[in-house]
């Protein structure tokens, strides 16, 4: 969902009915001749010296940069229950609203790759990727961050530097290498650029999350007679759980809306849901409705994740930050 | 239970031009609680975590009993550590926390059960066995981390300031429930705190290091009464030991003008000494220097009374601790005795002599 953008969490909501409420007590603290509890009531969320005007405009103003990020987004969904025809037509707010399309783009299968199939290759690629990912990247962070290496600063960039590179730019050494090996078209191959793809930024997320475990506790579990995997299984690990489902999250959404590698190296037959989403598009005979349909049918997975995980990943993404 | 033994231990951190623990040598007893005492960066911690097998040694050995456990890992060296920040698991309850050590060395649940059960039954926190750390105070905790180490039945128990994160009442009262654990248990402790009243109160015998180097060791009285050196007469006792630099006229060092005599020194040597006397040496009210109030602090059973006096054309301060009441207040005139132990030290800093000293008056 849409979150105001740039400004404090409550203050966009608080802005509103407290604008309102303002007005009246402004009013009655004036009558009263008080002029230095004036705007400043108890219970208040304003910061010592901050203006209630001010922050009532930055409320408005997230507000609406927050609804013109969202409007595009709305008009998916809304086109994605209207048949194709009202779909293309001038835009109207009444409509018959169905399901059609819905069923339409999950059930018939315009090319060779029907919804199902790119949704089980999805499914697949995405989880299989981001549990080798996390498989090598906790090693990995645990020699960064808790038994530094030498050069662990040259070690870190090296990771990150392999982002660097243009994804097209890696293309064709990647088409060769897939078709040497006769991984083109496989989900093998999704599966190997997945991983390493998100790799780099799983290990420095993990880096950092397990840079948050006390010291004393990896020491105490040493005296206690803990070894290197009593140590991570019994501390490290249980400690650092929100920052590791956060880093399995961003992999799988990351992994989940890949659209490059999966339209180059994948034959029809074999592809993801993002592929699966431009298939609705026809040359023949309107597609907007459909292809909204699908659109949201892509993105449904990512938001209902993203809103179970919302807690634990903002911890997790915070865990540096806060004791 | 064991001793313990620092030969030449030594440990140097890459890239610092002087060792933290330089060529420590310290004998532990079996069932001897040894407190190491300190400022900060005097090396107390790094001399335990050396024992911890935390941090290597870079030099000497380290000796558990008969064993040399200088390259011995941390978990095979059979020490149990309480950290200042109790270093409890948080995923775990108290019970698993204090049986993680023993889960670790596979011992069957049912005995795990039971030490575990002892030990929370010795430290009173049976009601708490199945709570999480987070759900403690923090004197519940430190017994939690307390009983972690106590489940272990360990040759030596490791301290790191166990104390310091408590209130100054709980700190007080935990303190002697803790030697008093100590006794009972008779298990080897060497114990680090920056606190000098802990480390007098529960010490069998103190350590005090100063810069990486062992200063002196002996028992809380010994420290109190023969401090070897400047600093140890400096850093033990509160308020501190008065020590003044004084010039040497006629072999008798002379304080405001007054000859100090010193019964156990002969002529005292050089030009100049320190002098050395602990508040409750100083007597005020009567005496051949005159001195002026600068502040009183009234403890309620005693008062600790600074005194400005005239020293070699400079206002130096001195404190006398006096038996409450005390009338005089800020600005007064006084006069200053010195009635009880004098110490002389060289102005290098070891000490010349301690005995029973006077101010003669006639020079």
């Amino acid at each position: 969902m849409a979150v105001p953008i740039g400004s404090s969490p409550t203050s966009g909501a608080a802005a509103a009915p407290a604008a309102a409420a303002m007005s009246g007590d402004a009013a009655a603290s004036n009558r009263s001749g008080t002029s230095a509890g004036a705007g400043r009531r108890r219970g208040s969320n304003l910061g010592i010296g901050e203006h209630r005007g001010v922050h009532v405009a930055l409320g408005l103003l997230a507000w609406l940069v927050a609804v013109v990020f969202f409007f595009p987004i709305l008009w998916v969904v809304l086109s994605s229950f209207k048949d194709e025809l009202t779909a293309v037509g001038d835009p109207t707010l009444t409509f018959d609203a169905s399901l059609g399309r819905y069923r339409e783009v999950t059930e018939t299968t315009p090319g060779i790759l029907s919804f199902g199939r790119a949704f089980s290759t999805s499914a697949f690629v995405v989880l299989v990727s981001t549990a080798i990912v996390l498989i090598m990247a906790i090693p990995a962070a645990y020699a960064l961050a808790i038994r530094p290496v030498r050069k662990w600063r040259d070690v870190l960039l090296f990771f990150i530097s392999t982002k660097f590179l243009p994804m097209v730019a890696s293309i064709l050494p990647l088409y060769i290498l897939a078709k040497e090996f006769n991984l083109l078209g496989t989900r093998t191959v999704l599966v190997i650029l997945y991983t390493a793809m998100n790799l780099p930024l799983a290990v420095w997320m993990l880096r950092s999350f397990f840079q948050e475990v006390p010291r004393e506790l990896i020491e105490a579990a040493e005296i206690d007679g803990a070894g290197l995997r009593g140590q991570l299984t019994s501390v490290i690990l249980p400690i650092a759980v929100p920052g590791i489902a956060a880093t399995a999250l961003l992999c799988m959404i990351f992994a989940w809306n890949e659209y490059f590698f999966a339209l180059q190296l994948n034959s029809a037959g074999n592809q993801t849901i993002p592929i699966w989403v431009t298939t609705n598009i026809s040359e023949k005979e309107n597609f907007l409705a459909k292809l909204s349909a699908a659109s949201v049918i892509a993105s449904l997975p990512v938001v209902v994740a993203g809103w179970v995980a919302q807690k634990r990943m903002i911890r997790g993404l915070a865990m540096g930050a806060i004791k | 239970m064991a001793t313990v033994r620092f030969d030449g231990a030594t440990r140097l951190y890459p890239g610092t031009p002087r060792p933290a623990v330089n060529e420590l040598d310290l004998s532990i007893a079996d069932g001897e609680l040894l407190v190491l005492v300190g400022p900060s960066g005097s090396g107390k911690s790094t001399a335990l975590r050396m024992l911890a097998g935390l941090e290597p040694l870079d030099s000497g050995a380290i000796r558990i009993g008969d064993r040399d456990v200088s390259n011995v890992r941390p978990r095979d060296r059979d020490i149990a550590m309480v950290f200042q920040n109790y270093a409890l698991y948080p995923q775990l309850s108290v019970a698993e926390n204090m049986g993680f050590a023993l889960k670790q060395a596979g011992v069957p649940k049912p005995e795990r059960w039971e030490r575990v059960r002892e030990a929370a039954r010795i430290l009173d926190l049976e009601p708490y066995l199945d709570r999480k750390p987070k759900n403690l105070s923090g004197g519940q905790r430190q017994r939690v981390a307390m009983g972690r180490a106590i489940v272990r039945r360990p040759q030596v128990y490791l301290m790191d300031e166990p104390l310091s994160n408590l209130d100054a009442k709980l700190r007080v009262q935990t303190r002697t429930e803790l030697s008093e654990l100590q006794a009972r248990l008779a298990v080897t402790t060497v114990y680090v705190t920056h606190d000098q009243v802990e480390a007098m109160t529960m010490g069998h015998r103190v350590a005090v290091l100063k810069d990486g180097v062992l200063q002196q060791c002996d028992a809380p009285g010994v420290l109190y009464h023969a401090p070897v050196n400047l600093f140890v007469a400096g850093f033990i006792g509160s308020p501190a030991m008065n020590l003044i630099d004084c010039g040497v006229t006629d072999g008798q060092a002379r304080l405001a003008g007054v000859a100090v005599s010193v019964a156990d020194a002969g002529p005292a040597p050089g030009d100049r000494v320190v002098v050395g006397f602990r508040p409750e040496s100083v007597r005020l009210g009567a005496g051949p220097i005159s001195g002026r109030i600068r502040t009183v602090e009234d403890l309620g059973s005693e008062v600790f009374v600074h005194v400005l006096v005239e020293h070699e054309g400079a206002t130096s301060s001195i404190v006398a601790k006096v038996p409450a009441p005390f009338a005089g207040r800020t600005g007064d005139s006084i006069a200053v005795e010195l009635a009880g132990v004098v110490h002389l030290f060289e102005s290098a800093g070891s000490r010349l002599a301690s005995g029973a000293g006077g101010l003669n008056a006639v020079g």
